[in-house]
């Protein structure tokens, strides 16, 4: 079936099921039959060809967007790890490379995976990396910035023996935003930006250690100690990791042992990992994503009961 | 003792090549011929839809690919040692199928129905060829830029190639979802029978292994998910040969052909222990919960 629906929020000629619930989309009134397959011969049925009695599945593999976080928090409250870093500070391949090591094995500490709905989406960051690949084997592009205001989102399910299912996203967003949101906390185009720092739980900031050995040290981190001082006037207590990559090149101790010392200042005692693609601790991040950690105090409104018995009784 | 037959609905999964009709004909050469732990309670009523293929494993040879489109199946009358009769429709059908249900997020009505309804799946990989998901340590990265000339001369992946690990767990993810399975909890129903086949085929290490510990090392992910989404008493990897050899196409086999087909192909239980009862895992998945 191909045509199009009126409503702007119905993904139904994108392939997603309709928003109005209608099985068949041919027999919703705001849908509309494109001209050229209103007359589609029915002899050429094929078991899972498109003949209006199939079901839609709510995804498709690719990378969720914002109305998807549904499917993934359904389950249970998902975890939104905001990754966040400068252009080029190896925020994807990060990503690529936790999903690579993972993989590998299929679980982390005692969690297995359970599932993920954008299977296709980290095949497609992870095909760049396998050699001989279809790109001749480089690190995924950059991601590009498409100027939506919420980023592509991953997920992954994870589950520990009977446990509930715990559904992780993770933002893939283009340094582009964060660069803007650097210049202008309150720029019209920083709203991507500033959508993952008020939505996420955990944050991962991504530290471009080869930045601060290169040529171009002094922006890197002059951009690097200004975006991680307006993460910290936005974090209200959430956990977050640093994570210095591109590890497996020259560093400046030096320079790195100042910026450790102003990321302290920011975040506080705070999780640190030297990381490289190729290492597998890169799974140390889902550690991180995964475990249970007391609610920060700050995050407990001050007025909710103290035990389940006072909340009944005030019930009554 | 003799109970009143069911009506189990089995849900027979695999991607092209997997070995379904190869088994579909062998399982029935042991119900018929060598019973084991199920046998043939009354001959088979309708035989045209395993008839050919069964004709041809007779004769030493593999049965025909199963044609585009189609899905087939044909009843046993079944009853295993306590007495418990079943009336089984076993399904065969060109999985060229499945391979298209991971690659779109459209499941058509009669695999919803079929999805739905069967409390027994029955999934099929051929674990010597699963294409798993590559990694930063076995496939090292170049980290320049790319160079053309060089990536040229790479041999291209092709399009259709094994079944990947993705997409069986992909295959399994839609096929739970349409059942309503929101996969907070592990699922109870249906059961799953996991058969790595062409065993025969494996390296001789891997031969010797647990298929449970060869399904880990060779598809993690799959492995993990598996263990994670169903309750352990629902779960079970077994190896199989179904016929001990990959038979000809065209040429007969007339050593096999002699020694009699349902005389060939074993279950591999765990490490060094295999079973000649092919029909194992059909009565563990039909057995009354």
């Amino acid at each position: 079936v191909s045509g199009s629906c009126r409503r702007v929020d119905c993904d139904v000629a994108s392939g997603l099921p309709c928003e109005m619930g209608v099985r068949d989309p041919r027999q919703c009134p705001q849908y509309q039959v494109a001209a050229d397959s209103a007359s589609s011969p029915e002899s050429s049925r094929d078991d899972t060809s498109d003949d209006g009695s199939g079901l839609r599945l709510p995804w498709t593999g690719r990378a969720l967007g914002l109305a998807d976080i549904t499917l993934a928090s359904a389950r249970g409250p998902a975890r939104l790890a905001g990754v966040i870093g400068l252009f080029n500070a190896g925020k994807t391949a990060l990503l690529t490379a936790i999903y690579s090591h993972f993989a590998q094995k299929g679980l982390v500490g005692s969690y297995d995976f359970a599932g993920s709905f954008s299977l296709q989406a980290w095949n497609q960051l992870n095909d760049h990396t396998i050699w001989p690949s279809i790109s001749g084997g480089v690190f995924p592009p950059h991601t590009p910035d498409t100027g939506q205001r919420t980023p592509g989102l991953l997920h992954l399910a994870f589950r520990r023996g009977g446990e509930m299912v715990r559904d992780v996203l993770f933002t893939d967003a283009p340094g582009e935003w964060f660069t803007r949101w650097l210049a202008n906390e309150a720029a019209d185009d920083a709203q991507g930006a500033r959508w993952i720092a008020e939505n996420a739980t955990h944050f991962i900031f991504v530290v471009d250690r080869a930045g601060l050995a290169g040529a171009d040290v002094g922006r890197v981190r002059q951009n690097t100690l200004t975006l991680a001082r307006r993460l910290s006037e936005h974090r209200r207590a959430r956990p977050v990791i640093a994570v210095w990559t591109k590890s497996d090149v020259a560093h400046d101790d030096e320079i790195e042992s100042h910026m450790r010392a102003r990321l302290t200042e920011y975040f506080g005692e705070h999780q640190a990992l030297n990381l490289h693609a190729g290492d597998p601790k890169c799974v140390e991040v889902l550690e991180f994503l995964i475990q249970d950690r007391p609610e920060p105090a700050r995050a407990k409104p001050s007025f909710a009961p103290a035990s389940a018995f006072l909340a009944y009784g005030l019930a009554l | 003792m003799n109970f009143p037959a069911t009506t189990p609905k089995l849900l027979v999964l695999g991607g092209p090549a997997s070995g379904k009709s190869t088994y579909r004909v062998q399982a029935y050469q042991r119900f018929e011929h060598k019973p084991g732990e199920l046998k043939l309670l009354k001959s088979v009523g309708d035989f045209t839809a395993i008839g050919e293929d069964v004709d041809r494993v007779n004769q030493g040879l593999q049965p025909m690919h199963t044609t585009s489109n189609k899905y087939v199946t044909t009843d046993f009358a079944l009853v295993d040692a306590a007495g418990h009769q079943y009336d089984l429709r076993f399904a065969d059908y060109d999985g060229e199928q499945l391979r298209r249900m991971s690659s779109s997020n459209l499941l058509s009505a009669s695999w919803v129905e079929r999805a739905i309804q069967a409390e027994s799946w029955l999934l099929f990989l051929r674990i010597d060829s699963i294409r798993a998901v590559k990694s930063f340590m076995t496939s090292p990265v170049d980290t320049g830029p790319r160079k053309d000339a060089e990536s040229n001369a790479l041999p291209q992946p092709i399009a259709t190639g094994p079944v990947t690990e993705s997409n069986v767990l992909e295959m399994l993810q839609r096929l739970l979802f349409v059942r309503g399975a929101s996969l907070r909890h592990r699922v109870d129903t249906p059961r799953l029978a996991v058969l790595l086949s062409c065993w025969d085929e494996l390296a001789a290490s891997e031969r010797v292994t647990a298929p449970n510990a060869l399904l880990a090392s060779r598809a993690p992910l799959l492995s993990r998910f598996l263990a994670a989404n169903w309750q352990p008493h629902s779960l079970h990897v077994w190896g199989l040969s179904s016929t001990e050899k990959s038979l000809p196409k065209d040429i007969p086999d007339t050593e096999f052909a002699r020694k009699g087909a349902e005389n060939f192909g074993y279950i591999v239980v765990d490490a060094d222990s295999e079973d000649r009862d092919l029909t194992i895992p059909i009565n563990w998945l039909l057995q009354p919960r």
